[in-house]
């Protein structure tokens, strides 16, 4: 089964990353693959690669870019939501005179289209909300 | 096309403008969509209300746009109304009233459902 994710919780403010991550990974473990991964409201903040956790915290956001890397998940991050609240890239960062980009390498600024285009596609859609 | 619900349950705010840019985009995309406002969602509807006193953009007139998108179906909960004194004929958003039974059947009859 072809599994979409909508992830609207903050990584620091609530459990939805985490909570994500692990189904994500139950999911494949059971035979289903996870098409895409789309951060959305609060979940934006995953994407900030400045956030720089504790030692002894596990780090949400790296975990999130190793398991898309080695299953080859789309780790989509919606535009408006990201501009909102200071999530750029350098083609935003340029647009909008910016200090500087601070989008996560492995993550993808994109629109909400990505997720209509993720709940049309997927065989189901899985909400991790706030 | 998969269908999708949107499922409305928390009270007016900043994210309840950006679940309402979702329904947009599946308008947009020509996606069957409905919109279930249950629990404090239904808050969205009340009339009354007037965002600009804590300087907040006006959800009704928001949702109040969704059929220029074609998302035209509306559903509120008759119960979390009751619970919340919303009288329904005084919202500010046009929704249909329904039972208890009958968010069971949307919930049922949706391919996707999202949540807030």
């Amino acid at each position: 089964m072809r599994i979409t994710l909508l992830i609207q919780g903050a990584p620091y403010a609530s459990d939805a990353p985490r909570s994500a991550l692990r189904f994500a990974r139950a999911a494949v473990r059971s035979g289903h693959r996870i098409h895409r991964a789309f951060f959305y409201n609060d979940g934006v903040y995953i994407a900030n690669a400045f956030a720089t956790p504790p030692r002894d915290e596990t780090d949400v956001a790296a975990q999130w870019v190793d398991f898309a890397r080695s299953h080859d998940v789309d780790l989509t991050v919606c535009v408006a939501a990201s501009l909102r609240r200071g999530i750029v890239d350098d083609g935003e960062a340029e647009q909008y005179e910016l200090g500087g980009a601070n989008l996560r390498d492995g993550f993808e600024i994109v629109g909400l289209g990505q997720m209509v285009e993720g709940m049309l596609e997927g065989d189901r859609t899985v909400t991790f909300g706030a | 096309m998969r269908s999708v619900l949107y499922l409305v349950r928390k009270p007016p705010g900043p994210l309840a403008n950006e679940m309402i840019d979702m329904m947009l985009v599946s308008g947009v995309f020509e996606q069957p969509a409905r919109v279930l406002f249950l629990d404090d969602g239904v808050r969205q509807l009340a009339g009354g209300q007037d965002a600009s006193l804590v300087d907040r953009k006006d959800t009704a007139k928001a949702m109040n746009a969704l059929p220029a998108y074609d998302v035209d179906e509306l559903f509120a909960h008759a119960g979390s109304l009751a619970e919340r004194a919303i009288d329904p004929d005084d919202m500010a958003v046009k929704a249909r009233i329904v039972e208890d039974d009958e968010v069971a059947a949307l919930l049922r009859a949706a391919d996707v459902v999202v949540t807030d």
